[in-house]
């Protein structure tokens, strides 16, 4: 039985009583790393602020998300931001931007974690130096004295990750950490997130564009579009043996190394959120047919956990 | 004869009593109508090489040659409309208070003189944008829409060569794929040449005839692109290709 540390079950979230992502339902298992994509502008974001709770403006109008035993969405704001940034820990695309770039990465973890009432000064040598050895990091004592403007953005993007293990969070969110980086770190940064995983038990949701990290970082995926999930399940399963026409679409737009002209898709995502009446991908979609504009949005399991949004495309073993 | 060809270039960058060696004794060719890659990662020099030929910088050494003629420091307008540079930040690389239309209209003003005028809607048809989004401000337009305004910008001044860095790095798969099929086609159609500045080996597979690997400021490898991918000589070009991510398609299902 799987143990889960978050569960999403029909969210709907958006601004100004528009909502953006809608019907999103999934689980987050303890130490499992959750991979979310798709193109600019479908909501791949807006989910993970939605789950943090931080930012201003952006409403959860239906829809529960269970954090362990605790039901956010009934919380009040101020108690739910506490429990979450106690839990969850950010890491954004560009890392040298989450920090303050002329200010002593030392200064700002101990501002860190006085914000959150846990700094102890005697403990905090061993703790900067305790994070450091998971994230394989070493002479501690150089880097935490330098400042975010002399590292490079692979080396920032771990530090920000550093901070999280002293505070002991469970959970990372991580908004497209590698899009940054060169294409050789991008790799060894999936290497270490995998290795950070399995050393301390974290569990990880990362957004990215990027289809082919996902399937080397994910345990599991979930492929977005227009606000609603279109594919659901195991990585390697999803993007080897897509079903959704959206999911063949994105894996047959990534250029490679056989130096195939990837076929891309047609046009841009809708940037105007889930549609109540009619499958939001039908402009763009191959397979479109007569009554993908009348489709009410609902996930079917196509077995071993694969969930598809489309009762058209054909596939998995149900 | 090369379209353009670079010997023997050099360029140091000074800051108090340190200095980084950006550029060491590089040489390229580019012949009519190819596509030259150049691949590497942050600091390995294929960006400032692409500034000191588009003559953004000088090189502190060496020299450039457009149709085996030396372009001198100071570039005319004719030299500068040959060459022509797309950005990797599209949306940055247009004036943030005008209009694209502006945009455009100021390039090919500056360029080719101000009784020249863009035929807009000429140009919106080639890089596949409706004309109506002309009139939007580069905030109020995506990613991939703002770097096809760059291409038709720079395609405005009918250019011999496209000088493209990191123009997809920005953008997700699918305008990623848009704009690669697009940079081809137009050479392909125009006949113009390009120059291919990119950190990702597979996106310089998809449209380079020739690929050139850059480390720390020197040339590593040289050759035709499929030789570098498929038979790398280099030791640091086989860490670049083994870094490429690629999905192990299951050609079989699906």
């Amino acid at each position: 039985m799987r143990d889960d540390i978050l569960t999403v079950t029909g969210l709907q979230a958006g601004y100004g009583g528009k909502p953006m992502i809608s019907d999103v339902t999934f689980s987050l298992g303890r130490g499992e790393i959750f991979c979310i994509v798709g193109e600019s502008g479908c909501g791949k974001s807006t989910l993970l602020k939605a789950l943090l709770g931080t930012t201003p403006g952006l409403r959860i109008t239906s829809g529960s998300i269970r954090l362990e035993d605790t039901e956010l969405t009934q919380l009040p704001d101020a108690e739910r931001r506490e429990l979450c940034t106690e839990k969850m820990g950010m890491v954004f695309q560009n890392p040298g931007s989450s920090f303050n770039p002329i200010r002593s990465y030392k200064k700002q973890f101990i501002e860190t974690l006085k914000s959150h009432g846990r700094y102890d000064k005697d403990a905090f040598p061993h703790q900067v130096e305790e994070a450091f050895g998971k994230l394989g990091l070493n002479d501690v004592k150089r880097i935490i004295n330098s400042c975010p403007y002399e590292m490079s953005g692979g080396m920032n993007q771990r530090i920000a990750m550093a901070i999280m293990l002293i505070l002991g969070q469970d959970i990372l969110l991580a908004d497209e950490p590698t899009s940054a980086l060169d294409a050789t770190i991008q790799k060894q940064m999936a290497e270490e997130l995998r290795h950070l995983r399995d050393v301390s038990g974290i569990s990880m949701i990362i957004v990215t564009h990027n289809l082919a990290l996902a399937e080397y970082l994910g345990d599991r995926i979930a492929v977005i579009y227009s606000g609603h999930i279109a594919e659901l399940g195991d990585a390697s399963e999803v993007l080897n043996r897509p079903v959704h026409p959206y999911t063949k679409s994105l894996i047959d737009a990534i250029p490679t190394l056989d130096g195939r002209m990837p076929t891309g898709l047609p046009g841009s995502p809708p940037m105007t959120g889930p549609e109540e009446k009619g499958c939001e991908f039908c402009p763009r979609c191959p397979a479109v047919c007569d009554g993908c504009d009348a489709l009410t949005y609902s996930m079917r399991d196509i077995g071993d956990g694969h969930y598809v949004s489309c009762p058209y495309a054909k596939g998995g073993t149900a | 004869m090369n379209l353009l060809e670079g010997n023997h270039i050099s360029k140091t960058y000074s800051r108090g009593d340190s200095s980084v060696n950006a550029l060491i004794d590089v040489g390229f060719t580019l012949a009519d109508g190819e596509i030259l890659g150049i691949v590497g990662e942050s600091g390995s020099g294929k960006s400032t090489l692409l500034r000191q030929i588009s003559g953004l910088e000088v090189p502190d050494e060496g020299e450039i040659l457009l149709n085996g003629r030396p372009l001198s420091p100071k570039r005319t307008r004719e030299e500068y409309s040959t060459m022509q540079m797309i950005f990797q930040d599209a949306v940055g690389s247009f004036h943030p208070r005008r209009t694209i239309r502006s945009s455009i209209r100021e390039t090919v003003h500056n360029l080719r003189g101000r009784s020249a005028e863009p035929d807009l809607e000429s140009l919106c048809a080639i890089v596949g944008l409706d004309p109506v989004l002309a009139d939007r401000y580069p905030r109020n337009l995506s990613g991939g829409q703002c770097q096809r305004f760059a291409i038709a910008r720079a395609v405005a001044v009918d250019p011999k060569i496209l000088l493209c860095d990191e123009v997809t790095s920005a953008l997700d798969v699918s305008s990623q794929a848009q704009v690669l099929k697009l940079i081809s086609d137009i050479c392909r159609e125009r006949h113009m040449s390009a120059i291919f500045v990119s950190h990702d080996l597979a996106v310089v597979s998809t449209i380079c005839d020739r690929v050139m690997v850059m480390y720390h400021g020197r040339v590593v490898e040289e050759g035709k692109a499929r030789d570098v991918i498929d038979h790398p000589q280099d030791e640091y070009s086989r860490r670049l290709i083994s870094s490429v991510l690629e999905i192990k398609k299951d050609e079989s299902k699906g």
